[in-house]
């Protein structure tokens, strides 16, 4: 005769089920919170990036060095930040185009941000 | 016969499984829990700060100074433009910003309207209250009727409570930083605004832009 009631198997299944089930909702949470670190994150590079470019404008010169590292105590430490001068052609006229580039950490994984301003230095 | 049901090793065993399971899971919720919260309060300064940032901005950015009102009628000289003062009050960096500024009122809508020169005095200050303690003040002035920093008719918000610092740096012509602005002889280069909230747990975040009023390239200036 068989036993009413689940057997072990159905139970483990069960139970295993559950616990997939539960991961994928916590995981697809958890990935929510990192896309949200990662804009605030974004939101400081961008930011470092506009506001050193906004003091090359206002100087109208290229700072010396044009590189460098974040200190200690720098939201973005452990990373660094490079301004390259270029010309660009534009229908035919040179226009100045200085970029600032933002190397930053994420994950230990080394990521890029860039922006940049057309204008001529004095 | 057999009887029906489980064995207690297997009843054993599934709770045991049982108990493993939401061991992880509750540990794995609870630390979910933590960073969304810590996540959340954090997003809410930054929106706030982000709120700030962009009334602040807009202010400096339609900042004029104003020669003929700066001579005055008698000769004297008036402050005019950006008048800040670094008041370093309690070892905070709390300053003081009064603007002229040269845009529709953002609050003062309706008055006056006919007669509108899109001319106003805006201010912003800390300011602390007995009942509700320190708060970040926007002071919104018809103009132009006192001294850039006092009296008037006036609208006034209190913008934010949670605002610790607003620490202000101004560019004079040789791009060299002061941290006053004494509102004489014209706008500055540019200024860099930091501001610090600072949220009930304790938790802060920063916010740190640079305006330039006067800049020495970029479109517009020279091609």
């Amino acid at each position: 005769m068989k036993r009413p009631g689940f057997t072990l198997l159905e139970v483990l299944v069960s139970f295993a089920l559950l616990a997939g089930l539960l991961t994928l909702i916590f995981q697809s949470q958890t990935e929510g919170i990192f896309f949200l670190a990662k804009t605030a994150r974004l939101e400081i590079v961008q930011k470092e990036a506009m506001n050193r470019l906004m003091g090359l404008e206002r100087a109208g010169e290229m700072p010396n060095p044009a590189s460098g590292r974040f200190e200690t105590g720098h939201p973005l430490e452990g990373g660094r930040w490079e301004i390259v001068q270029e010309q660009e052609d534009f229908l035919g006229y040179p226009i100045g185009k200085i970029t600032c580039h933002i190397f930053y950490l994420e994950n230990e994984q080394e990521r890029e941000f860039s922006a940049s301003i057309l204008g001529d230095l004095k | 016969m057999r009887r029906g049901g489980f064995t207690l090793i297997e009843l054993l065993i599934s709770l045991t499984l049982f108990g493993a399971v939401t061991a992880l899971l509750l540990g794995g919720y609870f630390q979910f829990q933590g960073q969304s919260s810590r996540m959340s309060k954090t997003i809410h300064l930054r929106q706030e700060l982000r709120n700030l940032e962009s009334l602040i901005r807009a202010d400096l950015t339609e900042a004029v100074y104003l020669e003929n009102y700066a001579k005055g009628a008698e000769g004297e000289i008036r402050p005019s433009g950006i008048l800040a003062m670094d008041l370093m009050e309690g070892g905070f960096n709390r300053d003081q910003l009064h603007l002229q500024v040269h845009s529709r009122g953002q609050f003062f809508t309706g008055f006056k309207l006919a007669y509108n020169p899109e001319l106003f005095e805006v201010s912003y200050y800390f300011e602390t209250n007995p009942q509700t303690g320190l708060g970040f003040y926007r002071r919104e002035a018809y103009f132009i009727d006192g001294p850039l920093d006092e009296g008037g008719d006036a609208i006034v918000h209190q913008l934010s409570k949670r605002l610790t610092q607003m620490n202000l740096t101004f560019f004079d012509d040789q791009n060299q930083p002061q941290k006053d602005w004494p509102g004489k002889g014209g706008l500055p280069l540019g200024v860099e605004v930091e501001l610090t909230l600072e949220g009930e747990d304790g938790t802060s975040q920063t916010s740190h832009f640079v305006i330039n009023l006067r800049p020495a390239m970029g479109p517009g200036v020279r091609f």
